[in-house]
């Protein structure tokens, strides 16, 4: 009898603590987007890329290291291996012809393995302007593919810079299924996708996972993918969720609706920092910094603000390292320019203007600036020195920022008006058209090692004759920085491109078109029973990686 | 009565109409293309990506080329492409109705039956501790911002308590599910939603309770209940209806805010998202098809007025 | 109002105390600036060292997410807040009286074509269309952009084109009643102008019913403006109004619920204290017939 007792309750327990392991075979993400297409190629959101970082594999990628990595392919191409072979390309230009060899057990989720017909697919979709793929330049200056065999492709490109080798936006798609539907009809393709229409589709997806179903605007549900041959993933099942309001959110987090929370989505830095106070029991917290840049474009056709001076006044007047104690808990790390401190290139050794009240003064003053009976200074011509410092409204940790920017200004003697539009005004027209009357606080995202052609360029000054495009919205133009950026990526060898990142830097904080901020960080949040998460810190999403998650032991 | 119908009916599609182009116009007044804004996000795209990402969207044409072109296809019955679900409008449109009917018509309900008790009960008593306390929940019922009293609940039952979801659709095709999903959002409306009912019924019934056939019910020895129930109830019934009909079809776009803090994909929150991301199909036809629900609703209520009250004729 | 109209109106102990009530935030609103002059500081500078802070004496309510006094920011979003309401309701009914007596004094196709146009905008979606309405750039019609008083005007145009049609309905049946009457149809007999008319006769009588419409109106303009701040279209910051002070702390509702907690409470005790106010005057002005909300 007690025999039987105990080994009943022995049995018991044994079933329990399966039980108990097995729980954990669904993980719930929170996040607080939903994509407006599950497409690889067309549309750039950060929801899609985080989803589709679990469904599907691209041919490069850049790592939690900031290194380019080999996902799909077998190695990267070099020079120095043979696979990269620089020549010169049809237009007379320096180009490279570039071979990579995909892995053997990549396939879709439908047993068909991937093989360089999807890449050549792509490849002529995305050349194709009528489908809508971007980005046109990737697809222009590959002119060339040569398939070899089912596995081994070789791609010619017309231009020869550092990155030669890295095509971590050229997704390949699945020839056997989507090519009949461009074929038909190239313009309506991206309302007839199946990756839209039928999502749910394993031939569509290579990765550890596949999606198995969608519910438009909540949740997009993935599972085990059985042709995946990498390392098994740890979930059998993982949810994904949007809710687009932080504070749902969070309640959902705290109520045990989700498992965690995305830190490339989710919530915003103060909220997480509160979080952490009252639930670092329940949850891990990790900050990463990361590669967006919040800064303050200073808009060069202001007199005040052509004068280098004022510039150097308004950066000494900030006390950005306050800023970042008080309102981020110092996670945020200050920025001494554009570039993010974890990139190779980065160079702490070059002067910089730090927080010094006096000398904002001093140099306010040799500018002809001379304080008023308001406490705003004015000049000989009796002009307040006063600006508009416009940002993105409903962003909170912005509306912050300038809120004690103006009070720091105040102190010096300039007069700040804040002025907030959404989003949408902000970006389509305020600051693309460089209508902004003196400061525009926003962020730029890049890439590892990102040349900045876009924003200092002179040729990359929005105008109306030039339909608006660009990014240099200072309007900064030096000669010398024209030269480098010109150079800087047809250099291959990365020790000499080191100098003339150097340069780079040095002119950027000694002329100060803009004022660097910080660098933002992402909050992580992690149940305490999941481990093995990396975030990257730049655009490549950690669910890259989602074969290494694991539940902890 | 055919007449009726078709006058209203008529008048109906010329609002509609009119909506239609009004509205064409405000969004194209709206700022900020959504090329642009796909610019500023992705530091590769550059101006000939813009050009023809424009070109392929229609986006480059005058704004009355671009309605005459959606009018032309929506007589057709073809109401677009949405651009940030990348589906048919219409199949969207059709999900978030259903999703919104599922929470609308139980707060609807809901809101209707237990503000009607607590207004015929403040009638039967008028000035008395009862009427001023059922008059106090009807005005805070309305006087609450529906955020505030969503999160509240969130707070309190999902986060604190830990009983019910925080958000979100349904996580399995079950009523369970569906259930628990469904209640918090429409305890937000229902509380937020009574008070209209009752004063309604409040004032309803004091009016009818007041003619003098009710007294001679009285003396001639009738039960209280059965005289509020029998007699006065039918005819204050005429205003709730109307009240009921108007303040659902305001619901299915207004219950916006309720569905953003709930994360409930419905109607309002479509709307709102495709205003806001100037998806031109899918505002047009969501802001058509609410109008519709309105125009329809207010026309069920007059016909159920007459139906009820013979004295009721336009 | 009527001597009898008065005694009823005070019988309604609690419309009295909303007066009362709706009174002392007024006046509080209205000494803000001495408040902050006794309590040194201002509700706008920034104390980066002193954020959510407890209540103390220096800061009665504690303070918000930048360190500004709590109590200062409701008293100036007090004033916000209030103006907005107030200036929307009356813009709204004078819109409506116009409309309702121009509707009933030409009457025939003049009074169709308004009523047709009220019933339109009835049927019509409030709700998104305001925030298509509040979303729009003023700059693509010619307009100045981003000036705080031009977006308190915006909000009270924006709220005016829904708000004119009750009260315009209401004008319109109590002008039509009033012309009826015998004394009234002696007068134009008499060759008294239209508008004297309005004014000796009508005017006097829909003062009061417009009054209660529109007392009712600012309670749900508080609301909608919160509504329109929280969706991000109403107020801008720094700017207070209670509307965005609730935007603003409901992403550390959890953490310092008071931030979310008082503007939340003002803005539900003014909305309760204008409704019982519409409710009591009412009342006062005609107890047998309640005046239905159309």
């Amino acid at each position: 009898m007690k025999g039987a007792l105990a080994a009943g309750l022995l049995a018991a327990g044994i079933a329990a603590g399966t039980a108990h392991a097995q729980q954990r075979d669904t993980l719930t993400i929170g996040i607080t987007q939903f994509p407006s297409t599950f497409h690889p190629s067309i549309e750039t959101m950060a929801a899609k890329s985080y989803i589709l970082g679990l469904a599907r594999r691209p041919v490069t990628t850049y790592d939690a290291d900031w290194q380019l990595t080999c996902m799909l392919c077998v190695r990267l191409p070099t020079i120095e291996n043979g696979d990269a072979v620089p020549e010169t390309a049809p237009n007379g230009n320096p180009g490279i012809r570039v071979t990579y060899r995909l892995r053997e057990d990549a396939a879709w989720g439908d047993g068909t393995p991937v093989t360089a017909d999807d890449i050549v697919f792509a490849w002529e979709a995305g050349r194709e302007p009528l489908t809508g793929m971007g980005p046109a330049e990737l697809y222009r200056s590959l002119h060339r593919i040569e398939v070899i065999d089912p596995r081994t492709l070789t791609l010619y490109f017309d231009k020869l810079t550092f990155a030669y080798n890295a095509i971590n936006d050229l997704n390949p798609l699945p020839a056997r299924l989507e090519r009949p539907i461009w074929r038909e009809d190239a313009r309506a393709y991206r309302t007839r996708t199946l990756y839209d229409r039928e999502t749910a589709n394993p031939g569509l997806w290579n990765g550890p996972y596949r999606i198995a179903a969608t519910q438009a605007g909540a949740s997009v549900t993935l599972e085990r993918n059985p042709a995946w041959k990498g390392p098994a993933p740890a979930f059998r099942r993982i949810v994904v969720r949007t809710i687009e309001n932080t504070t749902a959110l969070e309640a959902a987090l705290l109520a045990g609706q989700i498992d965690m929370i995305a830190g490339e989505l989710g919530l915003s830095l103060d909220q997480a920092l509160a979080l952490e106070k009252r639930a670092a029991t329940r949850f891990r917290f990790h900050f990463q910094p990361g590669l967006v840049y919040e800064h303050i474009d200073l808009n060069l056709d202001m007199p005040a603000l052509a004068d280098l001076r004022v510039r150097r006044a308004l950066l000494a007047a900030i006390d950005r390292r306050q800023i970042v104690e008080r309102l981020f808990e110092g996670r945020q790390p200050v920025a001494r320019s554009f570039v993010n401190p974890l990139d190779w290139m980065a160079d702490d050794t070059i002067p910089a203007t730090g927080f010094d009240p006096a000398l904002a003064r001093r140099l306010l003053d040799e500018a002809g600036w001379a304080p008023g009976p308001d406490g705003i200074r004015r000049n000989a011509a009796g002009e307040r020195l006063s600006f508009e410092l416009m940002t993105t409204a409903g962003n909170r940790s912005r509306e912050l920022v300038q809120q004690v920017l103006q009070g720091m200004w105040r102190q010096v003697g300039v007069e700040i008006r804040i002025r907030n539009e959404p989003p949408r005004v902000f970006f389509g027209e305020t600051v693309s058209r460089r209508r902004f009357q003196g400061m525009a606080l926003f962020a730029w995202i890049s890439s590892p090692e990102n040349v900045p052609r876009t924003i200092l360029h002179s040729t990359e000054i929005p105008t109306e004759a030039r339909n608006w495009s660009g990014q240099n919205y200072t309007g900064f133009q030096n000669a010398e920085m024209d030269h480098l950026i010109e150079a800087i990526p047809l250099e291959l060898d990365r020790e000499k491109r080191r100098p003339m990142w150097r340069r780079v830097q040095e002119i950027y904080m000694a002329e100060l078109p803009v004022l660097p901020l910080f660098f933002r960080s992402d909050a992580h949040i992690w149940p305490r029973w999941l481990e093995g998460v990396r975030p990257t810190g730049h655009l490549a999403p950690s669910t890259l990686w989602v074969e290494q998650w694991r539940v902890a032991q | 009565m055919l007449r009726l119908l078709a006058g209203r009916l008529a008048q109906a599609a010329a609002t509609l109409a009119i909506l239609s182009f009004a509205t064409f116009l405000l969004i194209g007044l709206m700022p900020g293309d959504p090329i642009d804004l796909a610019i500023a996000g992705d530091p590769r795209l550059g101006a000939e990506d813009a050009a023809r990402l424009r070109a392929l969207h229609g986006l480059d044409r005058p704004l009355v080329a671009r309605y005459l072109a959606w009018a032309g296809g929506a007589l057709e019955g073809q109401f677009g492409f949405s651009r940030l679900y990348a589906k048919p409008v219409a199949e969207v449109l059709a999900d978030a109705l259903v999703a919104s009917l599922a929470l609308l018509l139980p707060a609807t309900i809901l809101s209707a039956v237990i503000g009607v008790t607590l207004g015929v009960l403040a009638a039967r008593r008028p000035r008395s501790g009862l009427d001023y306390a059922v008059n106090f929940v009807a005005f805070a019922g309305v006087s609450l911002p529906s955020f505030w009293l969503g999160i509240l609940l969130i707070i309190l039952f999902a986060v604190t308590l830990g009983w019910l979801p925080a958000g979100g659709p349904p996580d399995e095709p079950t009523l369970a599910s569906w259930l628990r999903h469904l209640a918090l959002p429409m305890v937000t409306l229902t509380v937020l939603g009574l008070a209209a009912y009752a004063r309604q019924a409040r004032a309803a019934m004091l009016e009818a309770l007041a003619d003098p056939w009710i007294r001679t019910a009285y003396a001639k020895g009738a039960p209280e209940r059965a005289v509020v129930l029998r007699h006065a109830f039918p005819n204050a019934a005429v205003p709730v209806i109307t009240v009921a009909a108007l303040d659902f079809a305001t619901l299915v776009s207004g219950a916006l805010v309720t569905e953003a803090v709930f994360a409930w994909p419905g109607m309002g929150k479509t709307i709102y998202d495709a205003i806001l991301g100037n998806d031109y199909n899918l505002a047009l036809l969501a802001l058509l098809l609410s109008a519709a629900v309105t125009l329809a609703a207010s026309l069920v209520a007059d016909l159920a007025q007459m139906a009820i009250d013979p004295r009721v004729r336009t | 109002m009527s001597g009898r109209a008065w005694r009823r109106f005070l019988g309604h102990h609690a419309a009295v105390a909303s007066v009362l009530l709706l009174g002392l935030i007024a006046a509080a609103a209205l000494a803000a600036p001495l408040i902050a002059a006794a309590l040194g500081h201002d509700p706008f500078t920034p104390d980066l060292f002193n954020r959510y802070a407890p209540p103390s004496p220096g800061h009665p309510l504690g303070t918000d997410e930048l360190g500004r006094d709590l109590l200062l920011r409701l008293l100036y979003g007090a004033r916000v807040s209030l103006a907005v309401g107030l200036v929307a309701a009356l813009v709204s009914a004078v819109i409506g009286t116009c409309v309702g007596l121009a509707a009933a004094w030409f009457g025939g196709a003049v009074d169709a074509l308004l009523m047709r146009l009220a019933d339109g905008l009835l049927a019509l979606p409030s709700l998104p269309l305001l925030i298509v309405l509040a979303a729009v750039d003023p700059a693509r019609l010619g307009l100045p952009r981003g000036a705080m008083w031009f977006d308190l005007a915006r909000i009270v145009a924006i709220i005016a084109v829904f708000g004119w049609v009750k009260v315009a309905r209401l004008a319109r049946a109590s002008a039509l009643s009033i012309l009826r009457r015998d004394y009234a149809r002696a007068a134009v007999a008499l060759g008294a102008s239209g508008g004297r008319v309005l004014w000796r006769h009508v005017a006097p009588n829909l003062a009061a019913h417009v009054t209660v419409a529109s007392t009712q109106t600012v309670g749900a303009v508080i609301l909608l403006e919160s509504v329109l701040s929280f969706l991000g279209l109403g107020i801008q910051p720094p700017t207070p109004s209670w509307g965005n002070m609730l935007a603003g702390a409901q992403e550390l509702v959890f953490a310092a619920p008071m931030a979310a907690v008082w503007p939340g409470l003002m803005i539900f005790a003014t909305v309760v204290a204008t409704n019982f106010i519409g409710d009591g005057l009412a009342d006062a002005l005609d107890p047998r017939a309640e005046l239905r909300s159309a």
